[in-house]
């Protein structure tokens, strides 16, 4: 009978570290806030525009990982992103529902700006500089084309325009081939 | 062919496109000078230069005019005397059409010249002194890419440079304008090659020409006398691209260099025969580059030839001065016809790069493009490749967009020779899929880059409003702890 309580107490023992160690681990590797979500956010192209419907890229990443958003709202983020989006979170990749106007960038009319500074706080990457009665204008460089700051204007001095485009940002266009089958008749399918 | 020749170090694949060298018995001509001279502020591989001089300046030939503060550039310096009159932005000889800032010079005609001091016994002088000199005269390597020469010129203690390879291969069809340097400028280049010897330290210079040029190989052989014991020339069989400097380096050495690596990392420099005649000018005459030698061509050239043309110089007047007057239904290639490139605008100026401009008919260039037809996995492209890729695998992860993939199977290692394209029986234009792939991956890297800055930017932008909250919070709980102090005092 001795022997049945030893492998008992001896199993409990084995138990009872394997819980002290746990416990101890999950208190030193604690990671803050939920991976999954950062790695989402990664993905996101951050222009925090809200097009997606959430106030922002990380409320949007929170909300496709509780299943409150589907993988195709992003809509700078583009076809690309959603597919990158479907394959982390294990879902099938579907058909965007809005279409990528391509980048933008805001300019401001100086001369016909007030100061007003409402656009400035409207801008959530801080690309607006000026000063209250003084004319605003964005930081092109900085600028996500996110829409975000024609809305406030008082006077409607911004207008949201394509980037100019640039020598060191050109790229060579892509040359898909032409994938209509040979048809009956020709040298091939005689 | 010669049994020694299958044991001679090659590199792999590679091709024989026909020749076409007609302007090979043309001697260098100078064009006379144009009126007005437009300078973009960017020739070279490296950071793009800021102008030294403002508008209304009068300038010398040779006389500095742009610079960066960074350590990979080239200064551009004035090519002839003159006034600037405006800088602005404007096209440069590009597949875009794109512009950049540049420095339009009006030409006085004096073309008056200023010169720095003479090294005429550069075997006396410090290397870093004569490195110093090939840095501020502005020398890019003008076989094309427009690498910067000085930087190569390093004297390391961790990888010495044993030998200096000339690279005279001129593989590209079409091209004569090395072929008529090495004829009608040997002893420059020759003088140019014991200058970089005596820069880098290194015991061994060679000069790699193709047998297709036997009267350049005897010129230079003869120029050589001097230093017999030092220097040779070396006798290559004609076969494109050799003229590439990795696998013309593994042609002389039997050594391949490693993905990712440099020549320096095998104890080799390698230099274009028109970048080591421009050393010799700079450290010997004391001339900035100013000018190089271009060659004309193109069977809608009327006098095809080759000319030194000064740099900025306007690419209609060269082309006017070669008989090519009408352009409305001509297409010019900038370089070679296996990697450069036609210019969708001609009003562009001549930059260091430029090495060539081939004129053909609009709709004989545009026939040669026939619609591509499925890959049929011959594997003819991998046979040619001589970076030793499988070009077919490759577009076919280019063209899916999965550039993960296609960096696994070592995209940048490609060097757009031209090689798979020229021999695919499909004709797909598997090159074209290669430069889209790379741009694009500089173009996710960006993406990426301008994200992350962005996300950096909205953080600091939420934690801003909420300091301010709390502070705005903060001073309104004074101010009512401070009333209600004063309510109780008075009750």
């Amino acid at each position: 009978m001795s022997e049945v309580f030893l492998a008992v107490a001896i199993v409990a023992g084995m138990a009872l570290i394997a819980a002290a160690v746990l416990a101890y681990a999950s208190k030193k590797f604690h990671v803050e806030g939920d991976p999954l979500v950062d790695n989402v956010n990664d993905l996101l192209p951050q222009t925090q525009c809200g097009q997606c419907h959430f106030p922002g890229c990380l409320p949007y990443a929170t909300a496709v990982v509780q299943g409150k958003a589907e993988v195709n709202q992003c809509v700078p983020g583009g076809d690309r992103t959603m597919k990158k989006i479907a394959d982390l979170m294990g879902v099938e990749p579907s058909a965007m529902d809005a279409e990528d106007l391509g980048p933008r960038l805001a300019v401001i009319r100086e001369d016909e700006c007030i100061g007003c500074t409402l656009c400035i706080k409207a801008c959530p990457v801080d690309a607006i500089v000026g000063a209250a009665k003084q004319f605003h204008t964005v930081i092109a460089d900085q600028c996500t084309g996110c829409d975000l700051c024609v809305e406030p204007c008082p006077v409607d001095c911004i207008d949201m325009v394509a980037p100019p485009q640039k020598l060191a940002q050109w790229r060579w266009r892509a040359v898909r081939p032409n994938r209509t089958r040979h048809k009956r008749g020709s040298p091939l399918h005689p | 062919m010669n049994l020694l020749d299958l044991f001679r170090a090659k590199f792999h694949g590679g091709i024989q496109p026909p020749e076409w060298k007609k302007t090979a018995g043309c001697s260098i001509q100078p064009l006379p000078l144009s009126e007005q001279y437009i300078l973009p502020m960017k020739q070279h591989i490296g950071q793009a230069c800021s102008p030294l001089v403002n508008v209304g300046d009068r300038v010398l030939r040779g006389q500095k005019i742009a610079r960066s503060q960074a350590y990979v550039h080239a200064p551009i310096h004035a090519p002839t005397s003159g006034v600037v009159r405006n800088i602005a932005e404007n096209p440069i000889p590009h597949p875009s059409g794109l512009g950049m800032p540049s420095i339009f010079i009006e030409a006085d005609g004096l073309d008056e010249e200023d010169i720095m001091p003479c090294y005429e016994d550069y075997r006396g002088v410090d290397p870093a002194v004569i490195r110093e000199r090939v840095r501020i005269a502005g020398i890019t390597g003008l076989g094309g890419a427009g690498f910067p020469a000085f930087i190569k010129q390093r004297k390391d203690e961790d990888y010495p440079i044993t030998t200096v390879v000339l690279n005279g291969v001129e593989c590209e069809p079409w091209l004569t304008n090395d072929h008529r340097l090495m004829l009608e400028y040997g002893q420059p280049i020759v003088e140019g090659l014991d200058i970089l010897m005596h820069v880098v330290g290194a015991k061994e210079g060679i000069i790699a020409i193709e047998n297709n040029k036997p009267d350049a190989i005897q010129a230079i052989q003869m120029c050589m006398d001097r230093f017999s014991g030092q220097m040779k020339v070396k006798t290559l069989t004609t076969r494109y691209p050799q003229g590439g400097e990795k696998q013309l380096i593994q042609v002389i050495t039997g050594q391949e260099i490693p993905a990712g690596k440099l020549p320096l990392h095998i104890g080799v420099l390698c230099q274009n025969v028109g970048t080591v005649k421009s050393i010799y000018d700079a450290v010997v005459l004391g001339k900035s580059l100013t000018e190089r030698v271009v060659t004309v061509s193109g069977p809608e050239t009327p006098k095809a030839g080759n000319s030194v043309i000064r740099i900025g110089t306007d690419l209609r007047f060269i082309l006017a001065q070669h008989g090519l007057k009408q352009l409305d239904q001509v297409k010019v290639i900038h370089g070679g016809p296996m990697m450069g490139e036609v210019l969708p605008n001609l009003a562009v100026p001549a930059v260091k790069s430029t090495i060539g401009l081939l004129a053909f008919k609009q709709t004989e260039l545009e026939s040669i493009h026939e619609q591509p037809d499925p890959c049929i996995h011959c594997s003819h492209c991998v046979q040619v490749c001589p970076m030793n890729l499988v070009p077919n695998i490759l577009a076919s992860h280019c063209n899916h967009d999965d550039m993960d993939k296609a960096q696994a199977y070592h995209l940048f290692d490609c060097i757009e020779c031209g090689c798979c394209s020229y021999v695919c029986p499909s004709h797909i234009p598997l090159v074209q899929h290669f430069r889209y792939a790379k741009g694009m991956v500089a173009q996710q890297e960006r993406e990426r880059i301008f994200a992350e800055e962005s996300r950096n930017r909205s953080d600091a932008h939420l934690l801003r409003v909420k300091k301010e909250k709390e502070a705005r919070a903060a001073r309104r709980a004074k101010v009512l702890a401070k009333q209600k102090a004063l309510e109780e005092k008075n009750v």
